[in-house]
């Protein structure tokens, strides 16, 4: 009997995080893409979100979270990533951008991506929580474990950065 | 503030523009997942896509071990999470959520693993546990940094008597106090490390895919000052393995080499000078040296294996340092001795008495009298082995989990 329930809970246990990595995939891998800038480093930092996730499954009650769970994970694995990214050279740093897009900003696509590529992690992660992705920045906190005043920095600084980068 | 809207919303504009994913990049990372939480735990690519890249396909381990046939069915490898279920005495990570990447031991009774331990919200560490009673009981986790990659794998560790140790990963991390605490030692990119009392020698290279050199730095005082880092004959990275027999042999194989040289080099004067060595792999056929093992400066045993999807591989045997080769056993080996074709090369241990063991990741733990005729003595996959006396040593699981073996690996628990 013990066994039966056992055996009900982890096929339970199984099924759940099997559909949640099939839906959720695309969409981490999209974050981290944007994040990090690199395919092969997108798809690494999704692989330990999984890792981490499929760990801790069981703890986490309310299966309504479970995207936003993911997606902290995911950031945060972007941001520890930094430390043994493989920096592209800025001269490859458009070989993933469709050069036929219109102009954003007044700039080209390829301006921009040098200019991304320059910023920290850090940085590109504040960025894409907050422009691309609707966070406010006390949200943008929660999702990479700092304070909102250490956001409102980064994103400061990343902007700037970003101002250099383009008008330089 | 016009030129601010104007950078803001441009920067929409962009990053809306959502960057082209690889094509198959989500059905990798499903298959990579399930392969992972089905029982194995994943481990980096990068140094099996590197070694591919050039040949080559590298880890190593320092050991030595005496392993008699097993007698009885071998006992199955814990799942991921079902050890820390399991708990036990010798499972260190069980409690504290570590999931080991190297183990060190200097008695049978005293010893540290190395492993990452996370939080539910992905913050990673890592950390190292101690056992001075054979890993009955194991000391709290002390952190050695705070930055450590979920997929883990590529941390190992080192001591020196009681209480000088080394961690390398990426960067090089010491302790004096046996363990409880750690500090950088500022040296980067160190992918082993190696001490024999006092002296200490860290092999450098770099983290990235394309090949670079490989290099040693050497400290005549136990890792608190270092000499400049030199050469090691023309090996190149990124991934290397150092085998250290005495203060002044040692043994590195490489993933890459310069054009016109050889994957493996010895030095037998301290790390002075280094001599590269003829690669023992059969050519055409499999690929460089995939682990090595060594006791003393004249012999040293070399296992390698062709790039996958092949899954040819062979150990040879040199009798004279590494200057000729004879093989011992393949793939072809017939009465039912062959090496399999089972998991990929994961680490080499030698045995005084000329026993061997192969660990295969994702394969049976093989076992061999002289290199011939290979035993399977254990399923389920091993990544570090570490023996310090013929009967006792530990293994390290490809699920993260350590296994101690107290008969010379007739039974593991």
């Amino acid at each position: 009997m013990i066994g039966a329930l056992i055996h009900e809970a982890a096929t339970a246990r199984t099924d759940d995080f099997e559909a949640a990595l099939v839906t959720q995939t695309p969409r981490l891998l999209g974050i981290a893409h944007a994040i990090l800038r690199d395919a092969g480093e997108a798809e690494d930092a999704v692989q330990e979100t999984w890792e981490l996730a499929w760990r801790s499954w069981d703890r986490l009650r309310d299966p309504e979270r479970r995207g936003a769970w993911l997606r902290t994970i995911c950031v945060r694995r972007c941001v520890r990533r930094q430390r043994g990214l493989r920096i592209r050279r800025h001269a490859e740093a458009h070989a993933d951008v469709d050069t036929a897009g219109s102009l954003c900003g007044g700039y080209g696509r390829v301006e921009w991506e040098l200019a991304l590529v320059r910023l920290s992690v850090r940085q590109r992660a504040v960025l894409v929580l907050h422009y691309q992705l609707g966070y406010t920045l006390d949200e943008c906190g929660v999702h990479l474990g700092c304070r909102p005043g250490t956001v409102r920095q980064h994103l400061a600084r990343a902007l700037a950065k970003l101002r250099t980068s383009l008008d330089g | 503030m016009a030129d601010h809207d104007r950078l803001e919303r441009g920067l929409r504009e962009h990053l809306d523009q959502a960057l082209p994913l690889a094509p198959g990049a989500a059905d990798r990372v499903v298959a990579a997942v399930r392969a992972r939480t089905a029982g194995r735990r994943r481990r980096s690519p990068l140094p099996v896509l590197a070694g591919l890249a050039t040949g080559a396909v590298l880890a190593g381990v320092l050991g030595a071990a005496l392993w008699s046939r097993a007698t009885a069915p071998p006992p199955a490898v814990p799942a991921p999470g079902v050890s820390a279920l399991l708990g036990g005495p010798a499972d260190p990570s069980a409690g504290g959520g570590l999931i080991v990447d190297d183990v060190a031991f200097g008695t049978a009774l005293r010893g540290w693993v190395v492993g990452t331990r996370c939080d539910a919200a992905g913050a990673c560490v890592l950390a190292v546990r101690g056992t001075a009673d054979g890993g009955r009981t194991w000391s709290p986790a002390a952190t050695v940094h705070a930055d450590a990659p979920a997929a883990g794998g590529g941390a190992r560790i080192a001591f020196t008597g009681d209480r000088t140790g080394f961690v390398a990963d990426h960067g090089l991390w010491a302790s004096t106090d046996g363990g409880a605490s750690w500090h950088p030692t500022g040296l980067a990119d160190v992918i082993g490390v190696a001490p024999v009392g006092a002296s200490v020698w860290a092999l450098e290279s770099c983290a990235t895919a394309a090949p670079c050199p490989v290099r040693l730095q050497t400290s005549a005082d136990g890792g608190r000052t270092w000499s400049a880092a030199t050469a090691v004959a023309g090996l190149a990275g990124p991934r290397a393995t150092m085998v250290r027999v005495s203060a002044t042999d040692a043994f590195v194989a490489a993933a890459a080499a310069t054009p016109s040289g050889s994957r493996l080099a010895a030095t037998h004067d301290g790390g002075r000078s280094w001599e590269s060595l003829p690669d023992p792999c059969a050519p055409g056929l499999l690929a460089a040296p995939a682990a090595i093992a060594a006791l003393e400066p004249t012999e040293l045993w070399a296992a390698c294996e062709a790039p996958a999807p092949a899954a040819d591989r062979a150990v040879y045997r040199s009798r004279d340092g590494g200057r000729h080769w004879e093989l011992r056993g393949d793939t072809t080996t017939p009465g039912g001795g062959a090496l399999g074709s089972r998991g990929h090369l994961s680490a080499l241990a030698l045995a005084p008495r000329g026993a061997a063991l192969l660990a295969l990741d994702g394969g049976p733990l093989l076992r061999s009298p002289d290199g011939a005729a290979w035993t399977a003595v254990l399923d389920g996959g091993a990544l570090r082995l570490d023996m310090v006396d013929p009967e006792h040593g530990w293994l390290v699981t490809g699920a993260g989990t350590v296994l101690r073996t107290a008969d010379g690996g007739r039974t593991w628990r």
